[in-house]
């Protein structure tokens, strides 16, 4: 499957307490572009919104890509990053490049005290989206080619295939797997793996 | 393999708009090539809805310094001061703002997979995308394409999205259903010859009444208001009452009346000749004073009027403008599920829901419902569960609306109940629409390159607010409406709103503090048919209370009914001013930094991220559009050389000469029709005979290029043939070029003689 658009995210728990509050996400994403914690990303801007009734969110926009912070319906707070541009290799290396963006900035969010008790990020579940109908039409084979790469990658990751790949089966929605792992995702190493750099395509 | 989406698409799209879309995805290979002029391509990608967006030059302000952003196409660009990779916004038109589930459908997978996943309704019926990459803009156009919606003339100096009344042929009020009549202008007016050549762009609006706001009339370049009159026979006629010269921006004129009434057959063929008049006297050069109302008042209306209808005397006439019922274009708008009653008494959260969102149709057993959307946007999930819903409910009956909501029309108002489940299932169920708290904004600082305060961020934050003390506030005071634009430009429309705020900014001490400019009494009925009244200017981070305090003493102070707009009358600007100087205070930044930051935005407040605005677009004639299709034509020619057919390249050839032939006609004779037994004739006429076009060495010999090929036109080439075909077009297409430069140097009388 030629991959494009794809789209990486963890979820953390719903919290005890009070939903997230997701107004720090803005201050602390300007940061990250004013560090040059993501400049491999080419960062653009910081969005918001937060308005939104249907998953209020926070957008850090960059040229290949954007990483998105939302709050879901049931206070589960979701982190993602879709791939818009350039992206370079086979659908499994397309796939981890998303995972390790998004693992990268968990990893980024854990280090802010106040966020680190809030957003324990589940390691034992992924979810995967190919936004492009061009290339992943919801069929039976776009399905069995995805479910392949994405477990290539988990299997690459935590030593042990998916116990369990979930089809999204929202009509008209991208094509979206919920992948239920056997051993957990290690972020850190994840982080690590492959270029520091993201490569330009 | 996989096809592209111009591949699978093939067939789907009308011939005209996929040969607009493939135009455009050549220009964009010729742009990247160098082989096309940064204005031009600037212009030719703003007249297909691709606009620029905040820091596409490329530098901006991260709350700390100025930086470049390291974009991988550096150097390339794609407008004057704009570069290549920066993302920018697609403007999508909705004639109307109507919307069929299969659009709204699309509307969302492209904005998934091209944007944000977010369309933003505007002010104008329109639907705008975000951070859209410039190399994706032609896929996006196919899709949309494909579903029957254009971006073409959604920017630039051109007739712009044709407005009206969301609830237009299912009102109470109104005195015609202007639908069909805004579409057939939509449509007349798209790609029309006479509108290509403005100084700026041109807005019409279309309603069905005098006394609501959902037209807007009284502020377009062109207002159409539907009327009736009674002949002597005593029947009713249609027609509509014609305003020119509104307009909102840095200096508002209201619309004047030019026609109290046209007969709907004379409805297109004055709006052309109104496009030409526009066309031939509106500014050019001063930018700033190129609208249609700068014309309209240098002019006077009488002036203005009278030349209007000299021009509608020498139009040649157009099969298209017969709007009589049997030529009107079709309404898919038709219910699905026959009309109903409620059978018991609503309550609860859809009583509430239904009392601010719904309003009974004109039709018994329908009933319209407004989907508040906040800030105008709209997630994809929300846009597919909304277009699923229709088609079990309602059919294709979405219409967006000037107050950035959706309407949807034709309910059975038994099914209210229902449809209101799903819309909370969609997160769409947010009541108050049309209340203090449906905030209208314009894009602002958050993605506008002209916007000086954050509109969103404010709108929002009085949104949150408002929110939770609608229940509690004085009915009258929840009939106000707010509207605000990041800055003078007034995209979100605040001179027409009862509360409006228009973004500024101010030094104090040696930083720059976002401000909002206050600006009361307004009236939004009455088609925008008064602006408000500017106060003073205060800190953002004061305007919440500021709105609180504003309508304290209004319900303290006003008389038994008195209506907010007539308070502010009474009360006079000094009043008011004195009322609200608290809320000039700025602390310093010390105290207090959040002042000097904007609403939804943590960096340090700055203006320094301003840019040049595409608004107003690049000047660029449309003689300059034609021989730039010329060399379009040609470069295809070279292509199908390439390609090995030959047969191909010579027609393109032929057709090349032809097009360019006819553009510099068109400077003579504005009517010039398109055949080429008519164009070749034209040329002879007053461009060969008259020796305009000959070249000063070679004479008329690039001319009779063009008339032999007529005379013996291309028929199966061979590849010497085309070889000589193309090599003639090329010197012909040159020649073309200098004989426009020379046009435009000579004095008009020298090229009489």
């Amino acid at each position: 499957m030629n991959v494009q658009q794809v789209r990486i995210w963890l979820e953390a728990p719903r919290p005890v307490g009070p939903s997230l509050d997701l107004e720090p996400f803005l201050p602390l994403f300007h940061r990250w572009i004013q560090d040059d914690r993501i400049s491999a990303l080419v960062p653009i801007d910081v969005v918001d919104y937060r308005h939104l009734r249907d998953r209020p969110r926070v957008l850090l926009i960059a040229h290949h890509g954007h990483l998105c912070v939302e709050r879901l319906g049931d206070g589960r707070v979701r982190l993602s990053f879709a791939r818009k541009r350039d992206a370079i290799g086979d659908a499994t290396e397309r796939i981890a490049e998303a995972l390790r963006e998004v693992a990268r900035a968990a990893l980024r969010l854990g280090e802010v005290q106040a966020l680190s008790q809030r957003l324990p990020f589940s390691r034992d579940r992924l979810g995967v989206a190919v936004h492009s109908r061009l290339v992943a039409d919801r069929s039976a084979g776009s399905v069995a080619a995805l479910s392949e790469a994405a477990a290539t990658v988990v299997r690459s990751a935590t030593g042990a295939p998916p116990a369990r790949v979930v089809l999204d089966d929202a009509e008209r929605a991208p094509l979206s797997l919920i992948l239920e792992l056997q051993a957990a995702l290690d972020l850190d190493a994840l982080a690590l793996d492959g270029s520091p750099e993201l490569v330009h395509g | 393999m996989t096809l592209s989406w111009k591949e699978r698409l093939d067939g789907a799209i009308a011939p005209d708009l996929a040969r607009e879309i493939d135009i455009f995805e050549t220009d964009l290979g010729l742009k990247k090539l160098g082989r096309l002029d940064d204005r031009l391509f600037a212009e030719e990608r703003l007249r297909r809805g691709v606009y620029g967006q905040r820091y596409d030059n490329g530098r901006r302000h991260d709350g700390i310094r100025t930086r470049a952003i390291d974009y991988p196409q550096r150097g390339l660009t794609k407008g004057v001061d704009t570069l290549w990779d920066a993302p920018g916004m697609v403007r999508i038109k909705i004639p109307l703002g109507r919307l069929s589930a299969d659009q709204l459908d699309v509307l969302a997978e492209v904005a998934e997979e091209h944007a944000t996943g977010i369309l933003h309704v505007t002010t104008r019926q329109d639907v705008q995308l975000h951070f859209v990459h410039i190399e994706d803009t032609p896929t996006l156009m196919r899709r949309l394409g494909a579903v029957g919606i254009t971006t073409q003339e959604a920017c630039g100096n051109v007739v712009r999205n044709v407005t009206a009344c969301a609830r237009a042929g299912t009102c109470g009020g109104e005195a015609l259903d202007v639908t069909p009549y805004a579409e057939a202008t939509a449509r007349f007016l798209l790609g029309h010859e006479d509108a290509q050549d403005f100084g700026r762009k041109m807005k019409i609006a279309f309603s069905g009444c005098r006394g609501e706001a959902c037209g807007l009339v009284r502020f377009h370049d062109l207002g159409c208001l539907a009327v009736t009159r009674t002949t002597p026979e005593g029947d009713v006629e249609h027609g509509f009452e014609v305003y020119v010269g509104g307009g909102l921006g840095a200096v508002p004129r209201q619309a004047q009346l030019l026609e109290p009434f046209v007969e709907v057959n004379e409805l297109l063929p004055l709006t052309q000749a109104i496009c030409r008049v526009f066309a031939r006297l509106g500014e050019k050069k001063n930018r700033t004073r190129a609208r249609l109302k700068f014309l309209v008042e240098r002019l006077g209306l009488q002036r203005f009027a009278e030349l209007v209808h000299a021009e509608r005397a020498r139009l040649p006439p157009d099969v298209r403008w017969r709007l009589d019922p049997e030529h009107l274009p079709s309404s898919d708008d038709v219910p699905l599920r026959a009309p109903s009653a409620l059978t018991e008494p609503l309550s609860g959260p859809v009583a509430r829901f239904a009392s601010s969102n719904v309003r009974p149709q004109r039709q018994e057993g329908y009933v319209a419902v407004t989907v508040r959307l906040p800030l105008g946007d709209l997630t994809s999930d929300q846009a597919r569960g909304l277009a699923a819903l229709c088609r079990r409910f309602t059919g294709d009956t979405v219409r967006a609306s000037v107050e950035q909501n959706l309407v949807v029309r034709w309910l059975p108002a038994a099914d209210l109940p229902a449809f209101y489940e799903g819309l909370v299932a969609l997160s769409l169920h947010a009541a108050g629409a049309g209340t203090l708290a449906d905030v209208t904004a314009c894009p602002g600082t958050d993605t506008c390159k002209l916007g000086i305060s954050a509109s969103r961020g404010l709108a929002a934050e009085l949104e949150r607010r408002i929110e939770a003390m609608l229940d509690r506030l004085d009915p009258v005071a929840r009939s106000l409406r707010i509207k605000m634009s990041g800055c003078f430009n007034s995209c979100g429309q605040h001179h027409v709103a009862d509360i409006g705020f228009l973004g500024v900014n101010r030094n104090v001490g040696r930083r720059r503090v976002p401000h909002f400019q206050l600006v009361v009494g307004g009236a939004w009925r009455n088609n925008g048919g008064t602006y408000g009244m500017r106060v003073a200017a205060y800190p953002a981070r004061r305007i919440p209370e500021l709105l609180e305090r504003l309508i304290s003493v209004w319900l303290e102070e006003r008389e038994p009914d008195e209506p907010f707009a007539t308070f502010i009358l009474r009360a006079g600007r000094a009043r008011l001013k004195a009322e609200l100087q608290p809320f000039t205070e700025v602390p310093a930044y010390e105290d207090d930094p959040s002042f000097y930051t904007d609403w939804g935005d943590a960096r340090e407040y700055t203006i320094g991220d301003k840019g040049v605005g595409e608004c107003a677009g690049e000047l660029v004639t449309s003689t300059q559009f034609g021989l730039a299709a010329a060399e379009r034509i040609l470069f295809e020619g070279q292509l199908a050389m390439d390609r090995g057919e030959p047969w191909a390249a010579a027609d393109a050839a032929y057709a090349a000469m032809l097009r360019a032939a006819r553009t510099l006609v068109k400077i003579k004779d504005q009517d010039v029709g398109t055949g080429a037994d008519e164009v070749v004739e034209a040329f002879r006429v007053h461009l060969h005979e008259t020796g305009v076009f000959h070249d000063r060495y070679a004479g008329g010999k690039f001319a009779r290029y063009l008339l032999a090929t007529h005379a013996s036109p291309p028929d199966g080439a061979d590849a010497p043939q085309a070889r000589r075909h193309i090599e003639e077009a090329t010197l012909f297409v040159e020649a073309a070029q200098a004989c426009f430069v020379k046009l435009q140097d000579t004095p008009a009388q020298e090229i009489e003689a």
